[in-house]
């Protein structure tokens, strides 16, 4: 079983993401930061140091949790590569039997929208049960 | 004056820059202390990818954060920002000298001028020339004021000495 991950994206393409998906979490964050600037700017208008920062945080957030994420494949025995700008993680066993581990390790959820393409996918009944992967997600335009 | 920061790099230099050697002292220390966290105390070469990933973290979040928190001053100035094919451009229509000074007076010259450093990129580079040359207007004078200085400690040593010796005359006669 493989599996890729592309911990870092281009940047403009990561720049672009912080206000590509709008969630409640981001809303509030760009609140918080737009209160440092005295005309308020919204997310429409907003400046390159509040785009810096988001970028940051997200940035920071999926590198920690891959990190953590392989922290516990490398304790299970899977072999983590480092090739040009990604993350592949293998281990000799079928596809089936490795998703069951990642779910039984509690990480599959977490690891599933971060998979890019030429990762081993889980089952088609195990995906319905699970988030649709984001396949891609930070893939160059 | 222009500047260009480049906050993140194409992802397989910023992966290769915690994969291979040599590492920067930063991420040097970081391994180091990541190490102690295996039972087999992996060297900086050996480290596992989770490891450097961590360390990539760690890079990352140290640089973006002075680059946020160095363009949010710039924006207080008034100076236009823009992020321009993942780069971030800044302008302003002072010159580069006048421009210098102003960062010098927010204090974050030296901040920018290490970032622009690290990216190495060569825009950027006719514009530290200006800042050279400040650093080389305030060496000058420098120098000046120790010169000033030292004249003045020269005459007063000459002033204590013909004033001692003019005492011991007067003691002598």
């Amino acid at each position: 079983m493989k599996l890729v991950l592309r911990p870092l994206g281009r940047a403009s393409v990561e720049y672009q993401a912080v206000t590509r998906h709008s969630s409640p979490i981001k809303d509030a964050y760009f609140e918080l930061h737009s209160l440092a600037f005295p005309d308020r700017p919204t997310v429409a208008s907003l400046p390159v140091s509040a785009r810096l920062a988001a970028a940051a945080q997200e940035i920071k957030h999926r590198l920690n949790l891959i990190s953590e994420v392989l922290r516990r494949l490398e304790a299970a025995g899977w072999a983590v590569e480092l090739v040009g700008d990604q993350v592949v993680a293998s281990v000799p066993v079928a596809a089936a039997e490795g998703w069951a581990f990642l779910v039984r390790q509690g990480v599959s959820d977490v690891l599933l929208p971060l998979l890019e393409k030429g990762s081993d996918l889980p089952t088609a009944a195990a995906a319905e049960a699970t988030p649709t992967p984001a396949v891609g997600a930070l893939a160059p335009d | 004056m222009r500047l260009i920061l480049k906050p993140l790099r194409n992802p397989g230099v910023e992966l290769q820059a915690v994969t291979k050697g040599p590492f920067s002292p930063g991420t040097e220390k970081y391994f180091e202390l990541r190490s102690l966290g295996f039972p087999d105390r992996p060297l900086a070469d050996d480290m596992p990818a989770s490891a450097r990933i961590a360390a990539l973290d760690q890079v990352l979040k140290h640089r973006l954060g002075m680059m946020t928190d160095v363009v949010r001053r710039i924006e207080n100035l008034g100076w236009r920002t823009d992020i321009v094919d993942g780069d971030v451009v800044i302008q302003t229509d002072l010159s580069g000298n006048e421009a210098w000074a102003l960062l010098q007076e927010q204090g974050i010259s030296d901040h920018i001028r290490g970032l622009l450093e690290t990216v190495g990129v060569a825009e950027a580079q006719p514009k530290l020339s200006d800042y050279e040359l400040t650093i080389e207007d305030w060496r000058r004078k420098s120098l000046l004021a120790l010169a000033a200085i030292g004249t003045l400690a020269a005459s007063a040593t000459f002033g204590r000495w013909r004033w001692h010796r003019r005492i011991s005359r007067g003691h002598g006669t």
